[in-house]
C-alpha cells in the first residue's frame, strides 16, 4: 500500500469515529459535515480524495447508524415516513439516508480539500 | 478568478447544499420539512424508532418531588403510580403523560386556542380565527382564577405542570416527539392555562351545539303549526335517563315569565362554519347486585368521541395509600387525575348530558361603527378582546374579538348589521366554588354513594350524566354540572339581545338535578337520551339521542343473571332500533300495495335480518339507502334551504311518526313532480332505488359487506395517512350501542365488576404511546376493533405491579 493509501485509510477510520463521537453527543447533525472540510485539508491529497473521505465516510456511517436503529425497530416507523415520502421502503431509506449524509460530508471534505490544493 | 473558482465556489457549494438541508423546503403546493434535520440518524426521526425495551430501571431526581415516589409501566406501558402523597402523586402523572403524549397535548391546547397557524402556516388561519371567536382561552382563563380558590386541588394542577415540565427540560434535540421534528417546531412549556384549555376543548366537543339560528330559521319559514309537527321536542316513545316517577321535587325555583319568541321574522344569514361533531355520544350503566349473577354491581361506559392517534386517553393507576387514593382508570392527557375509572370501593362512568348550554342573542348595536349596544335601554361599550395570531412564514394577524353583556360577538354580517349575534355559553363562566379538578380529585377516592354525591357538587361543565357503583351493591346516575333556569322555550330561538331578562334566571339547584339512587328496576342508564320525564319541574332543552337510550333499556330490563360477559356483548351490540322501526314500519306502510318479485325478494331479505348492523352483512348497506333515500325525498322542501342557510332535516323518529300517522301529509309530496305523492309511493320508489344502487354495487364489488362499505378508520391527529389505522374491519353504526362511525365511536370502553377487589375489563382504539414508532402506538387497536377486552391490572401494592412491569422509575427528591 502507498503511503498515500495508508494515509488515506488512516485518515477515513479517523474521520469515521471521530464523526460518530461528533453526531452522537452535539446534537447537530452537520458538525461532522465541517469536520470532514477540516478532515479534507488536512489530508492534502486533492479534491477528489477530499470529496471521496466525506462520502465514503458519511454514507458508511449514516446508512449503518441509520441501519442498526431501523434493525432495532424492525423497519416500524421507517416504513411509515417512508409511505410519507411517496413509498418508499425502509431499505430504501436507509440508502438514501446514508447518500444524504455523503453528499453533505463529501461537498464540505472536496471544499476543506480545495484551501489546500493548488 | 481562479481563486474564487477553486477555493471559494466549492465552500459555496457546500454551505448551499448545506442550507438546503437544514431548511424547510418548498416547490409548489408540496412543501417539504428540512431534509437534513428529519432524516440524519442522530437527531431525525430515527431516533424516534423505539427498539425493544428490556427490563430497565431509571433514576431521576427533581427538586419537586417530595418522597420517592415509584412508577411501573406495565406490558401495554401502563403505569402504576406509588407515591407518599397526592402532590407527588400528580408530578409524576404529569412526567409519564408528556412522556407520552407531548405533542398531542401541544396540538390540542394550540387548536383550542387559536394558534395553530403559528406552526402551520396561513392554511388554518380560518379555524385559528373561528378558535379565537369561541372564546376557549377566554374560557381557560376563568376557569383557571375560580379553579384557583380551592388551594388544594390546585395546587395538584401545579405539580402536574411541573411534572409535564420537568419531562420537558430533559428533552434533547434527538428525544423531540416525531410530529414536533415533521412540522419543524419545538415544544414549549406547560402552564396550568393549557390544562384548563384541554377541558375547555372538551365543553367544545361536548356542550357547544346550538341549533338556535336553525330553529329560527324553520319556524320563520314553516310557521308555528308545521314548525311544532316537525320538530317536537320530546319522543314520546323515549325512556329518559332518570326513570319516570323515580324523583320528586316539591319545592322548584319559581321562574319568571319572559317573551321566548325569536327576534327575528326572517332567515338568519349566520351558518356556523364548524359544527361540532352532531355524533359525540356515549352509554354508560350500572346493574344492581339484584339483576346480577355475582350478586355484585357491574358498571359499564364507553364513551363515545372522535377517533384519533394517538388516543385521546391514557390508561393509569394512581395510588397514594396516605390520602385514601388508590385508582385506576382513563385520563386525559394534559390534564390531572382519572377522568372514569374505578377504585377499591366505587366505578363511575360519564356520558354527555346533551341539553342547550348555548344561547344566541341579537345585537342592536347604537350606530354602524358597531362598537357599542343597547341594554335595556342604556348605551354599553363593547370590551375587546385582542386576539394578535402569529402566522408561520407571514406577518401577524390581528382579529380582536368584541365581547358584550352576553359573552363573544361569534358572528357579524356587514349586510345585515341587525343580525350580529353574541354567544351566551356555560363554558366562558367563571363559577366560584366549583373545580372540575376538585370533583374529580375527590370522585377518585370517594368511598361511597355519598362521597360520589358529594364529589359531584364540585362539577360544572360540559353537563354530564355520572353514573355510579359501589362495592356495596349501590347504583347511582346523576345529571350533574350547571343546567340554565329557562322558562319554557327558552333558548330555543335567537333572542333579542337589548334585554337582560332574555338572559337566564340562574342554575337549576345542583340537588335538583336529575338524579336516581337505587331504582326499583335494579340498573341504571344512559346513552344521551333526554334526561328527564314530563314531571320535572324545569324546563331544558337539547340534542338528546333517540335510540341508543331507548334500545338500552330495553335491553337491561329483559336482562337477568347479568355477567362481565353479557355486558361486554352489550358494549358491542350492533343491533340499531332505527332499522328495526324502519322496516317495520315501512313493512305495514305498504302491506296494501302490489310489489314486485324483486321488491318481495329484499322485503323478505330484511324481515329475516336480525338488523344487526355485523361487518360481514349487505343488509345494511340495503336498509341505509332504503331508509336515506326515502329521509331524502321527503324533506325535499327543507333541501332547498339547506345550501343557504343554517337548517336541521326533522329527526328520525319525527319522520318515521309522520309516515306511521298520517302517511298522507302534505310532506310526502315531491314538489317536483304533478302528482301528489303519498308515504307509500316514496317508500316504493326508495326501495327501488335502493335495489338499483345495491345491484350496481354488487357488481363492482361482489364481495362487498358493511365493514367494508362504512370504511371506518383512525385517522392521527394531524390526518397523516401512514400514521393512521386506515381501515377497521367491524360493525356498528350511529343508532347501535356499538356506535361505530366513520371515525367516530366508543373510545373507551369499561365494565367493572364490583366486589372485594373490583374487576376491570377495558380497551381503547389506539395504544398508550403516543409515538409513531413505537409498538404501543396502536396495539389496542386490533383488541378493540374484535371487540375484545384487557383485563386491567389494578395492582394492590407497589411490589404486585413491580412482579408484573418490566420498567421501573424511581423519582427521588433532588
Amino acid at each position: 500500500m502507498s503511503p498515500d493509501s495508508k494515509r488515506f485509510s488512516l485518515y477515513f477510520t479517523l474521520v469515521i469515529v471521530v464523526s460518530f463521537i461528533i453526531s452522537y453527543f452535539s446534537n447537530y447533525y452537520f458538525l461532522s459535515w465541517i469536520f470532514c472540510g477540516l478532515a479534507g485539508y488536512m489530508l492534502n491529497q486533492g479534491n477528489l480524495k477530499g470529496y471521496l473521505l466525506g462520502f465514503g465516510t458519511h454514507t458508511l456511517l449514516w446508512s449503518a447508524w441509520a441501519g442498526f436503529q431501523n434493525f432495532q425497530n424492525k423497519g416500524l416507523l421507517a416504513t411509515k415516513i417512508g409511505e410519507l415520502f411517496g413509498g418508499v421502503s425502509h431499505p430504501q431509506l436507509v440508502a438514501l439516508v446514508g447518500l444524504i449524509g455523503g453528499v453533505g460530508a463529501g461537498l464540505f471534505g472536496l471544499a476543506g480539500a480545495a484551501w489546500r490544493s493548488k | 478568478m481562479t481563486f474564487i473558482f477553486k477555493k471559494v465556489l466549492p465552500t459555496l457549494f457546500a454551505l448551499g447544499f448545506l442550507y438546503l438541508m437544514h431548511n424547510p423546503l418548498t416547490f409548489g403546493s408540496v412543501a417539504l420539512p428540512a431534509i437534513g434535520k428529519l432524516f440524519n440518524p442522530f437527531t431525525g426521526f430515527w431516533a424516534n424508532g423505539e427498539g425493544l425495551l428490556g427490563q430497565m430501571e431509571t433514576k431521576l431526581d427533581f427538586p419537586e418531588i417530595g418522597t420517592n415516589t415509584e412508577m411501573y409501566l406495565d406490558e401495554r406501558m401502563v403505569p402504576h403510580i406509588f407515591a407518599q402523597s397526592a402532590s407527588d402523586a400528580y408530578f409524576v402523572q404529569g412526567y409519564i403523560h408528556a412522556k407520552m403524549r407531548l405533542w398531542q397535548m401541544d396540538i390540542s391546547t394550540r387548536a383550542a386556542s387559536g394558534r395553530l397557524s403559528e406552526v402551520l402556516g396561513a392554511k388554518t388561519l380560518e379555524i385559528d380565527k373561528f378558535n379565537r371567536r369561541n372564546g376557549l382561552t377566554f374560557a381557560a382563563e376563568n376557569a383557571i382564577n375560580s379553579w384557583k380558590k380551592d388551594k388544594e386541588s390546585f395546587q395538584y394542577l401545579e405539580s402536574y405542570t411541573a411534572g409535564v415540565n420537568a419531562y420537558i427540560a430533559t428533552l434533547t434535540p434527538k428525544d423531540i416527539p416525531l410530529e414536533f421534528k415533521l412540522l419543524g417546531y419545538e415544544p414549549e412549556l406547560w402552564t396550568p392555562l393549557k390544562s384548563a384549555l384541554m377541558a375547555k376543548s372538551m365543553c367544545n366537543t361536548l356542550c357547544r351545539e346550538e341549533h338556535d339560528v336553525a330553529n329560527t330559521n324553520l319556524l320563520n319559514f314553516l310557521g308555528k303549526a308545521d314548525f311544532d309537527l316537525l320538530y317536537p321536542e320530546k319522543n314520546p316513545k323515549q325512556s329518559p335517563v332518570i326513570p319516570a316517577g323515580s324523583q320528586i321535587i316539591s319545592n322548584p325555583v319559581p321562574i319568571k315569565s319572559i317573551d321566548t319568541k325569536p327576534s327575528v321574522e326572517n332567515l338568519l344569514s349566520y351558518k356556523n362554519p364548524f359544527k361540532p361533531d352532531p355524533f359525540a355520544g356515549s352509554n354508560n350503566w350500572a346493574v344492581g347486585p339484584m339483576k346480577t349473577h355475582n350478586k355484585k354491581a357491574i358498571l359499564c361506559n364507553d364513551p363515545h368521541l372522535n377517533l384519533t392517534l394517538p388516543s385521546i386517553w391514557f390508561e393509569n393507576q394512581i395510588t397514594v395509600p396516605k390520602e385514601g387514593i388508590n385508582v385506576y382508570g382513563i385520563s386525559l392527557p394534559g390534564v390531572p387525575a382519572v377522568i372514569i375509572g374505578f377504585n377499591e370501593n366505587i366505578a363511575w362512568g360519564i356520558t354527555n348530558g346533551e341539553q342547550d348550554f348555548v344561547d344566541l342573542y341579537r345585537m342592536k348595536w347604537t350606530d354602524d361603527k358597531k362598537v357599542a349596544y343597547m341594554l335595556d335601554g342604556t348605551i354599553q361599550p363593547v370590551k375587546w378582546r385582542i386576539e394578535q395570531i402569529k402566522v408561520k412564514g407571514q406577518d401577524d394577524v390581528i382579529d380582536s374579538v368584541k365581547y358584550t353583556h352576553w359573552g363573544p360577538i361569534v358572528f357579524e354580517d356587514i349586510n345585515h348589521p341587525a343580525q350580529d349575534l353574541a354567544m351566551r355559553w356555560i363554558a366562558h363562566d367563571g363559577i366560584d366554588n366549583t373545580s372540575e379538578l376538585k370533583a374529580f380529585s375527590l370522585l377518585n377516592k370517594a368511598k361511597n354513594y355519598a362521597d360520589y354525591a358529594s364529589a359531584l357538587q364540585f362539577y360544572t361543565v360540559p353537563m354530564q350524566n355520572f353514573v355510579f357503583a359501589a362495592k356495596n351493591g349501590d347504583i347511582a346516575l346523576q345529571t350533574q354540572g350547571l343546567l340554565p333556569l329557562k322558562q319554557d322555550q327558552q333558548g330555543r330561538f335567537v333572542q333579542d339581545g337589548s334585554l337582560s331578562a332574555n338572559g337566564w334566571q340562574g342554575f337549576i339547584p345542583k340537588s335538583q338535578n336529575p338524579q336516581v339512587y337505587n331504582p326499583s328496576r335494579g340498573f341504571v342508564a344512559s346513552a344521551n337520551q333526554n334526561s328527564t320525564d314530563d314531571k320535572y319541574p324545569y324546563y331544558y332543552n337539547g340534542y338528546f339521542d333517540d335510540y341508543r337510550g331507548r334500545y338500552l333499556v330495553r335491553s337491561l330490563t329483559r336482562l337477568q343473571d347479568v355477567t362481565v360477559d353479557s355486558m361486554k356483548k352489550l358494549q358491542n351490540d350492533t343491533h340499531s332500533l332505527l332499522a328495526e322501526e324502519t322496516v317495520d314500519i315501512f313493512q305495514k306502510t305498504l302491506s296494501k300495495t302490489s310489489l314486485t318479485a324483486v321488491q318481495k325478494q329484499w322485503l323478505d331479505k330484511l324481515s329475516a335480518w336480525d338488523k344487526n348492523f355485523d361487518a360481514q352483512k349487505v343488509e345494511p348497506i340495503f336498509c341505509e339507502w332504503w331508509y336515506n333515500n326515502f329521509y331524502a325525498s321527503v324533506w325535499d322542501e327543507l333541501n332547498s334551504l339547506v345550501n343557504d342557510y343554517d337548517v336541521l332535516l326533522p329527526e328520525d323518529w319525527v319522520t318515521l311518526a309522520l309516515v306511521e300517522k298520517d302517511p298522507s301529509n302534505k310532506y310526502f309530496d315531491i314538489k317536483s313532480t304533478p302528482d301528489r305523492e303519498s308515504a307509500p309511493q316514496l317508500i316504493v320508489r326508495a326501495l327501488d332505488k335502493a335495489i338499483f344502487s345495491m345491484d350496481s354495487l354488487t357488481k363492482l364489488n361482489p364481495t362487498i359487506d358493511w365493514a367494508n362499505f362504512k370504511k371506518s378508520n383512525i385517522p392521527h391527529l394531524a390526518r397523516i395517512p401512514a400514521f393512521s389505522t386506515n381501515f377497521l374491519n367491524n360493525g356498528g353504526v350511529t343508532e347501535a350501542l356499538n356506535s361505530v362511525k366513520k371515525a367516530n365511536g366508543p373510545s373507551w370502553r369499561m365494565i367493572v365488576e364490583m366486589g372485594d377487589k373490583p374487576k376491570g375489563y377495558g380497551v381503547y382504539p389506539g395504544g398508550q404511546s403516543g409515538n409513531p414508532g413505537s409498538i404501543h402506538y396502536d396495539d389496542m387497536v386490533s383488541t378493540w376493533e374484535q371487540g375484545k377486552y384487557n383485563e386491567l391490572f389494578f395492582a394492590v401494592n407497589a411490589s404486585e405491579a413491580k412482579q408484573k412491569s418490566s420498567q421501573t422509575y424511581i423519582f427521588s427528591h433532588k
